[in-house]
């Protein structure tokens, strides 16, 4: 069976999504509409998706990147409707996020505590400390909307960034030495502390990075309209954890690539709007994603055992 | 301000609770000078400011005086310290709006106990710790509000679609249960989908962007959910059809402005917040005096006239927010 | 004895793979009988109880438990039969409490039935003070001292109704006055009808506690006998006195400058402590000793595993700390690790990453990958050290036993130590690769590279090394010139008197 076989297949799936797409609902592919999807619901998550796939790589877990997406988004917005410049709201913002990251990551990594636990308690002490600071009140960053382009150019540039974290991110996995270490740690540990690697220092890292890479995408996300609302990325650790797991990255670590990712987050994020356009009914909507993620878990379960006999 | 809270205030008004503790009315003097505190969940909050806005004006009116406390961020302990400095102080009547119920209503049966008077406004405490709740919002009054203001917009005619928070949030379903009742008397209007945005504006912006183009002829879009009418707005604005699919929704003044002056909204629909402060000083008012009591049917507050239903003075419709009166209010 | 024999074991063989772990062993236990088992590392012991306690069939032979034949014994069965282990290790659950842990094991496991509290102590209580055990029902696991666990364990296994109960080294971890307490019980046992199966390394415990010994050797019994019949230099001279099955190759290399030097070496947290030797360049110095003497903990302690708190370690005359296996690579110190399927060799990953995982500082300087090189470097080790795989992209999860252990000796020597610590370099290898392995050893040790060779297989250390240290609770209890034979080294790691062989 070809190596890559399981992120073929989750391609396979998506290209079957856009064929029937194409066939009944033509109108899919306006530009405009599509545009606005992707910018809106795919690039911010891409961007906290390849933090998250090098988290699981690794064999650990983030749940808390919901709770610091709202906080970077939050404190960068904040910063702009300040009449602070961009140049430094945006990377006053990533270096919370990565902050945030560090803290997960010295308490997992340094203390040895489970990352799942860690990430739970961040997730909901940051989220509760920003409604009681906020009360909820929108953000307004009035003109600093998409970074101060205008909406056309903003769209695209949302785009760039978000490749400009994929590409380079995935070059790495494969090509640096470093991205290496992420596999090692995740597949063994011990085998790589024996082998010279620092795994704790690989851990460590890779939740400042995820970290980071949150605090790009809340903004990402934030200058999209002219209000920042610090309720949003609620759930966000959920769809960045399924893109990457259906993705083909293995959840016991070690295994998988950000192709696959891209392309699970492309399949999750179509199944809405393509539902919408084939007038299906919202409430199928959970139900196929989660159908999707449990086959996707099954697929991973069956090999690891076919390994393992 | 607070979209979490008003949408905790309206769930609160679905309760409308049958049964009233009442108590003979404490005699007092109809001439005298009455001492009215009002506690609303923060002090700091511009939707209780703006309530106390109008809460000053009742007051002036009827020549009481009103003091106006309350916890700097949302904090149930601090409401209950705050009545309890005004039962040792000895005020006539409390008006209160509770952040939680049972934490306060202890200190307030306690100030019953001690002959003060207590009403309730925007969230209600136990029945039996005040006498009235001056109730903002009903169900039906806001799903037919949305609904006709829909059709007004739309002439009665045409394609529109409805944006929800989940589709398991229940005050959302009681609310589009009774548009679905206003619906029936719209016949030239389809209502063509019901999506959820999960409370996210980023995923309201995504929903309305799909509707908009999976259904060209669509004419307006009603979210009923906070984030779903900026979120909404926000779509038609990039999409470039402002005023060819109009939006309406409810929510909170400030939070829609922009897309109001923009015209990309046409309504906000909540209530007057003004006058929910001012009704719940009448009230608080003519509760002490002994003009009120308990199993009244109208309340009169100057030249208003409001339904009683059980222990809750209705505001009665809510309040349309658009480009003419929007700026007037800050919350 | 007049009755047939409690337990009888006739011709029992086993293997794993190539390896034939028994090769017909004859056994007999009888009631009221303490029958010691003795043998070195490897002889077949484990396999024995395990087949004795049903968790591996044999291939052939035959048991029979009380003149009954037994065929197809599952753990299940075997516990009805009465056959109990008592581990080193006991196996119970510390968060429960001493009643609790004894009502698991013998009340019916009915998922809905309801537990009877007073009853379950009581019995508990019943079977504590029937071995004499001062340990109150009520007590946490987690809170008794290692021999009070194994009395908890015995309680159990009398409660089961045992007849036979095996106890696998079971004074490893106690001290002198817990042991009497064991061995009181251990006498309860046999008065009371028991047989009991007792493997111990310490030979002093067999000759107070048991009446009969048979000794395994390479998975065959090579003689039974009463204890009063024997003497310790007889069952050591039984124990290993086997010819040479194997030819190992010749040392050719003088050994040249002293490449390591320990001084008074010691990490009391990881039982090391007071060992002083040294290495030379293009010498083989072999580690003896039983499981758990301290040579692996050394061999970590030398890698910055579980660094050195006391002593002086001097690499190439110039005295080093070693904190990290960072360090130690950075030192030219290669550890190739004794488990190599959990830490040696990572077996989802291809070969040729296998091989360069402890390189990428020297073989990436400019921090990228280069495959072609990686590539290179993996086809040379393959080709130098014969690993037989599809090529350096295969997992190495899919090479058998001996071509992993290539490439997890290829990752290390690809560091070019100066040092080269082998843990176990041949366990669980077929015969062919191991000889290709010692070649390789002398060939590496020829190159003038010092090696330290720890392993419990005692033909391979005495074959391969060129000075043997012998270690013993932690400590080097003797260095024994290369070619030294095997009594003589079993007796340094049994403790006894060198004179007394």
């Amino acid at each position: 069976m070809n190596r890559y076989f399981r992120e073929l297949s989750v391609a396979a799936a998506l290209a079957v999504v856009l064929a029937a797409l194409a066939v009944f609902a033509p109108a899919f592919y306006q530009p405009q509409p599509l545009l606005t999807l992707i910018t809106g619901q795919v690039a911010p998550t891409l961007v906290v998706a390849c933090g998250m796939t090098l988290v699981i790589v690794c064999r650990e877990i983030d749940i808390s990147v919901g709770s610091s997406f709202a906080i970077c988004g939050v404190c960068g917005g904040l910063l702009l409707s300040h009449g602070v410049a961009v140049a430094v709201a945006l990377p006053a913002a990533i270096v919370l996020g990565a902050i945030m990251g560090a803290f997960n990551g010295a308490l997992i990594a340094g203390l040895g505590l489970p990352s799942i636990v860690v990430t739970l308690a961040t997730m909901v002490t940051w989220r509760e400390a920003l409604r009681w600071l906020r009360q909820g009140v929108y953000v307004n960053i009035g003109g600093a909307q998409w970074f101060g382009l205008d909406q056309a150019a903003g769209q695209w540039t949302m785009i760039v960034v978000a490749l400009a974290i994929l590409l380079p991110l995935a070059w790495a996995t494969k090509h640096l030495a470093a991205g290496r270490f992420v596999y090692a740690v995740g597949t063994d540990a011990e085998a790589a502390r024996l082998a010279g690697i620092r795994p704790r220092l690989v851990t460590f890292l890779t939740f400042v990075l995820i970290g980071a890479f949150t605090g790009l995408a809340a903004m990402m996300a934030a200058v999209q309209s002219p209000q920042v609302d610090p309720t949003a990325g609620t759930g966000l650790e959920l769809r960045t954890i399924a893109a990457v797991v259906v993705g083909g990255v293995s959840i016991s670590g070690g295994r998988g690539n950000l192709w696959g990712v891209l392309a699970g987050l492309l399949l999750l994020s179509s199944i809405n709007p393509a539902l919408t356009y084939l007038g299906v009914s919202a409430y199928w909507e959970k139900a196929i994603q989660g159908a999707i993620i449990l086959l996707a878990v099954v697929a991973d379960g069956l090999r690891s055992r076919k390994q393992k006999h | 301000m607070k979209r979490l809270l008003v949408l905790s205030l309206v769930a609160t008004g679905l309760l409308l609770s049958g049964c009233g503790k009442t108590e003979p009315a404490a005699a007092a003097a109809s001439g005298k000078k009455l001492t009215i505190a009002m506690l609303p969940k923060s002090k700091g909050n511009a939707y209780f400011l703006s309530a106390a806005k109008g809460a000053q004006k009742a007051a002036d009116a009827l020549g009481d005086t009103l003091l106006f406390d309350g916890p700097t961020q949302t904090d149930p302990a601090k409401q209950n310290e705050i009545v309890e400095g005004w039962i040792n102080k000895g005020v006539d009547v409390i008006a209160v709006a509770a952040e939680d119920k049972d934490a306060l209503s202890t200190a307030l049966r306690k100030a019953q106990g001690k002959g003060i008077k207590v009403v309730s406004f925007d969230a209600d405490v136990l029945p039996d710790a005040r006498t009235f709740f001056v109730n903002q919002a009903t169900p039906q009054g806001i799903g037919y509000a949305l609904m006709d203001e829909a059709a007004r917009l739309c002439d009665s005619e045409g394609e529109f679609a409805i944006i929800t928070a989940s589709l398991t949030a229940a005050n959302q379903n009681e609310w589009k249960k009774n548009i679905d009742e206003r619906l029936k008397t719209y016949p030239k209007m389809t209502l063509v989908d019901f999506r959820p945005c999960d409370d996210d504006k980023s995923k309201a912006q995504a929903e309305a962007t799909t509707l908009m183009s999976a259904h060209p002829n669509l004419k307006l879009i009603m979210a009923i959910c906070s984030p779903g009418v900026p979120g909404a707005a926000e779509a038609v604005k990039q999409a470039g059809k402002t005023g060819k699919v109009k939006v309406i929704g409810l929510g909170l003044p400030n939070e829609n402005k922009a897309y109001v002056h923009g015209g990309v909204t046409d309504s906000v629909i909540l209530w007057n917040t003004e006058e929910l402060g001012a009704l719940a000083i009448q009230a608080a008012d003519a509760l002490a005096r002994g003009t009120l009591k308990p199993g009244d049917k109208t309340f009169k507050a100057g030249d208003k006239t409001y339904d009683i239903v059980g222990d809750n003075i209705m505001l009665g419709k809510p309040f349309i927010f658009n480009k003419d009166n929007i700026d007037q209010f800050d919350f | 004895m007049s009755a047939a024999p409690l337990l009888a074991l006739r011709h029992l063989a086993k293997s794993f793979g190539g390896a034939r772990a028994l090769r017909g062993v004859d056994f007999d236990l009888h009631a009221g009988e303490v029958h010691a088992l003795l043998g070195e590392n490897g002889a077949g012991k484990s396999t024995l109880i395990k087949i004795v306690t049903g968790a591996h069939q044999p291939d052939a032979g035959s048991i029979a438990i009380a003149g009954e034949t037994v065929a197809d014994l599952t753990p299940a069965s075997a516990r009805k039969l009465g056959i109990a282990c008592i581990y080193q290790q006991p196996a119970l659950f510390p968060d429960l409490t001493v009643a609790e842990n004894i009502g698991l094991r013998l009340e019916p496991a009915a998922a809905f039935r309801r537990v009877a509290w007073a009853a379950r102590r009581r019995r508990a209580q019943e079977l504590l003070t029937r071995i004499g055990a001062a340990v109150s029902p009520e007590a946490e696991v987690r809170s008794l001292s290692m021999p009070e666990q194994q009395l908890v364990e015995i309680a159990c296994a009398l409660g089961a109704g045992a007849r036979i109960v095996i106890m696998d080294e079971p004074t490893a971890s106690l001290t002198q006055k817990e042991q009497h307490l064991l061995f009181a019980v251990v006498h309860e046992l046999r008065n009371t009808g028991v047989g009991v199966i007792y493997i111990s390394h310490r030979l002093e415990e067999i000759f107070t506690l048991a009446d009969r010994v048979t000794v395994l050797r390479d998975g065959e019994s090579v003689g039974t006998s009463r204890v009063g019949d024997i003497n310790e230099s007889e069952l050591i001279r039984l124990m290993v006195g086997r010819e040479m099955t194997q030819i190992y190759p010749p040392s050719e290399s003088a050994p040249g400058d002293t490449v390591l030097a320990l001084r008074e070496v010691g990490c009391p947290g990881a039982g090391v402590q007071g060992v002083t030797f040294e290495v030379h360049a293009g010498e083989v110095f072999g580690l003896a000793g039983l499981v758990g003497a301290g040579r692996t903990e050394l061999a970590r302690v030398l890698f910055g595993l579980t660094p050195a708190t006391v002593g002086e370690i001097a690499l190439n005359g110039r005295r080093v700390a070693v904190r990290s296996p960072q360090e130690a690579v950075a030192l030219g110190i290669a550890y190739v690790p004794e488990d190599r399927r959990r830490h040696g060799v990572v077996l989802e990953l291809p070969i040729a990453h296998n091989m360069t995982m402890a390189i990428h500082r020297r073989l990436f300087p400019a921090a990228w990958l280069r495959f072609a090189a990686e590539r290179g470097l993996a086809l040379d080790f393959i080709r130098n050290l014969a690993v037989k795989c599809a090529g350096p992209a295969a997992p190495g999860g899919s090479l058998s036993g001996g071509n992993q252990q290539k490439v997890s000796l290829a990752r290390w020597l690809a560091t070019k130590p100066r040092l080269l610590i082998l843990d176990e370099p041949t366990q669980g290898v077929d015969v062919g690769a191991k000889s290709e392995i010692h070649k390789i050893i002398r060939r590496l040790a020829k190159d003038g590279l010092a090696v330290l060779l720890i392993s419990s297989d005692l033909p391979e250390v005495l074959g391969m090394s060129d000075r043997i240290g012998v270690m013993r609770g932690g400590r080097l209890v003797g260095i024994l010139p290369g070619g030294s034979d095997a009594p003589t080294v079993m007796a340094a790691a049994l403790g006894q008197e060198k004179g007394a062989a």
